[in-house]
């Protein structure tokens, strides 16, 4: 299956193909118009545009599926498309009870009389990968087995086999064992670990022919390929809601290349009830034409209400004033509740008709407190020649604790981290300011840095701060230089006396470092770095640094 | 805007509208730069150069 960059599924449309789907139309006009019932354009030349599309509508996975879209926005075919399905009491599938323990649901349909081609078997190919991929769950929760219908006879049995039954899997010549099946091919072994144990879920048509090895692999004998004009297709799967939505998407497809389509019914062994597709339209019901006006920000009347959702290929019937039932096209996976019917409105009202309009009401957003406290800090630091940093919160081991040369270990650590760049969250801002320098050793001294940044410290109270980093290298700079630049701070920015008492820090040189203390508290540290901190980092220069707990002045 | 299953899971029941745009893309194209980590690269000899932005 085709997608993108951003792993969202994509469709290649020919220009010829959009053309003649769309005869009479300005080629231009209509790429133009695609965005507008949600494919965004990613690509296009001279012969294709690729278009992405959300995984919740696998009816674009079709150019019939888009053209049905977009017919109904330009008017041309409104309301829920009509496929005809005619019962044939001859299409039955006798489900045996054994396989509700591995894949208990199973729908089909039977298509007849339309050549297929290459180009339509390459649409039905793309179908089925999206479904099997997208809502299917990568086929666990549905899979799609599509069957030459003359290659089989009704009634079929849908039941389980063990693990030596051997039939002869598409693309291959010769016959193989299940085991041989899951453990040898392709689709084996990417989807075995679907079924567990060694009871397979196996379809099997009235002359005991193997049709089917869901969800792994089709038989040989029941390919389809160009010329053949009649098919079977089958849906198994252990989510009955996913399974009649697949069978859903693929009846509108197959209605629209132009096959007559055909019940299938479904005979429990545990009753004798048959049940047929449930593939009809849901009915939302009682959804408030006030509620849509207040959404969209319009006034539409109910019948204008009507013809959008008709131009979104849904029907609608006005129940009284306040109330509209909706129907919703069984293909249409992604409709849950009211707010689902608001934007089918909005789309056929054409999202271009939505006039911008200021907001009713004027309020001003404006710097925080904090923010405003912390531009004055960042107004005095540049002010002495300080260049501002900003550095990664989540950041790692090597460059906080390695490298820093530090004896405990005690930071907030990423579980199952899935890059050694980001598993740990800092505990201090000295580390990522030190690498920065480490960065610049080439470049012009002195080389002055500040960050303002969140920290985390794993202490029971208050483990998230704000703090204030300093770092200063050049060739001969020394305690009192850095010294001075906190001093200057804190008389501009706090008006705050405060002590600086010798200490102890692994960081820095013994007997040129220091704690800062504001109020009695010990608020931060200061000094020269030590040189095998230099080292660690390759600095080359000397380096002075100090970095201090905001929150304590923030109180001011 | 926001689902109403979602927001009204926290106990909002306003309708909720979120937008957010790339200021590191713009930031890019305003300095003429072709890949984004070099936002992140922290180099002095690139920004000492560069004129200041103004809001």
């Amino acid at each position: 299956m085709v997608k993108d960059a951003a792993n969202m599924p994509v469709i290649e449309f020919p220009l010829e193909d959009i053309s003649r789907l769309f005869a009479g139309y300005d080629l231009d006009y209509i790429i133009d118009m695609l965005p507008f019932i949600g494919l965004d354009l990613e690509y296009r030349d001279d012969n294709y545009i690729r278009l992405e599309y959300s995984p919740n509508r696998p009816d674009f996975s079709t150019f019939y599926g888009i053209a049905r879209a977009l017919n109904g926005l330009l008017g041309k075919e409104l309301g829920i498309p009509k496929f005809e399905v005619i019962k044939n009491k001859k299409n039955v599938i006798r489900v045996d009870r054994s396989v509700s323990n591995i894949r208990q649901f199973i729908v089909g349909i039977v298509a007849r009389g339309y050549k297929l081609n290459n180009k339509t078997i390459k649409q039905i190919v793309s179908m089925q990968e999206d479904l099997h991929n997208g809502i299917g769950r990568r086929r666990l929760k549905a899979s799609i087995g599509f069957h030459n219908l003359d290659s089989i006879e009704f009634p079929l049995d849908y039941s389980t086999s063990s693990d030596n039954l051997s039939f002869t899997p598409l693309d291959h010549h010769s016959t193989l064992t299940l085991t041989e099946i899951l453990n040898k091919t392709e689709s084996g072994k990417k989807f075995g670990e679907l079924l567990e144990g060694s009871i397979h879920p196996i379809l099997k048509d009235s002359k005991n022919t193997v049709i089917s090895f869901p969800p792994i692999i089709n038989s040989e004998f029941t390919r389809i390929k160009e010329g053949v004009n009649n098919l079977f297709v089958e849906v198994t799967g252990v989510d009955k809601k996913t399974v009649d939505n697949v069978l859903a998407n693929i009846i509108a497809m197959l209605a629209e290349i132009g096959f007559k389509l055909e019940n299938v019914a479904i005979k429990q062994d545990s009753n004798n009830s048959f049940s047929y597709n449930s593939n009809t339209n849901t009915i939302l019901e009682n959804v408030k034409p006030a509620y849509i006006n207040k959404v969209l920000g319009l006034s539409l009347s109910n019948e204008e209400i009507v013809n959008c959702l008709r131009k979104s290929r849904f029907d609608a019937n006005v129940v009284d004033s306040s109330r509209i039932d909706c129907m919703v096209p069984s293909y249409r996976i992604d409709i849950f509740s009211p707010i689902d019917i608001v934007e089918e409105v909005a789309i056929g009202y054409g999202l271009y008709n939505l006039e911008p309009s200021l907001p009713e009401y004027t309020l001003n957003g404006n710097r925080s407190r904090q923010n405003y406290f912390f531009d004055k800090i960042r107004q005095a630091m540049i002010g002495m020649g300080l260049i501002e940093n900003i550095n990664f919160i989540l950041s790692n081991k090597d460059i906080h604790y390695k490298r820093m040369k530090i004896d405990k270990f005690d930071f907030f650590t990423v579980n199952n981290s899935k890059s050694d760049e980001h598993d740990v969250l800092r505990r201090s801002l000295l580390p990522s300011l030190l690498l920065s320098l480490s960065k610049n050793i080439h470049e012009e001294y002195p080389q002055k840095l500040f960050e303002i940044g969140e920290v985390f410290v794993p202490e029971k109270d208050k483990f998230e701060r704000w703090n204030l980093c300093c770092v200063s290298a050049f060739n001969g700079v020394t305690y009192s230089e850095i010294k001075a630049a906190l001093q200057t701070l804190m008389e501009i920015c706090f008006k705050a006396k405060f002590e600086t008492r010798p200490s102890e820090n692994s960081s820095f040189i013994r007997g040129r470092s220091a704690d800062i203390v504001y109020n009695e508290k010990v608020i931060g540290q200061i000094g020269e770095i030590s040189p095998l901190l230099i080292d660690s980092f390759k600095i080359k220069m000397p380096v002075a640094a100090f970095e201090l707990d905001l929150s304590g002045l923030l109180q001011m | 805007m926001f689902r109403p299953e979602v927001t009204q899971s926290v106990g909002i029941f306003n309708n909720v509208l979120a937008w957010g745009g790339g200021l590191e893309r713009i930031a890019m194209i305003r300095y003429g730069l072709s890949d984004v980590r070099e936002l992140y690269d922290n180099k002095l000899s690139w920004l000492r150069m560069q004129p200041i932005c103004p809001l």
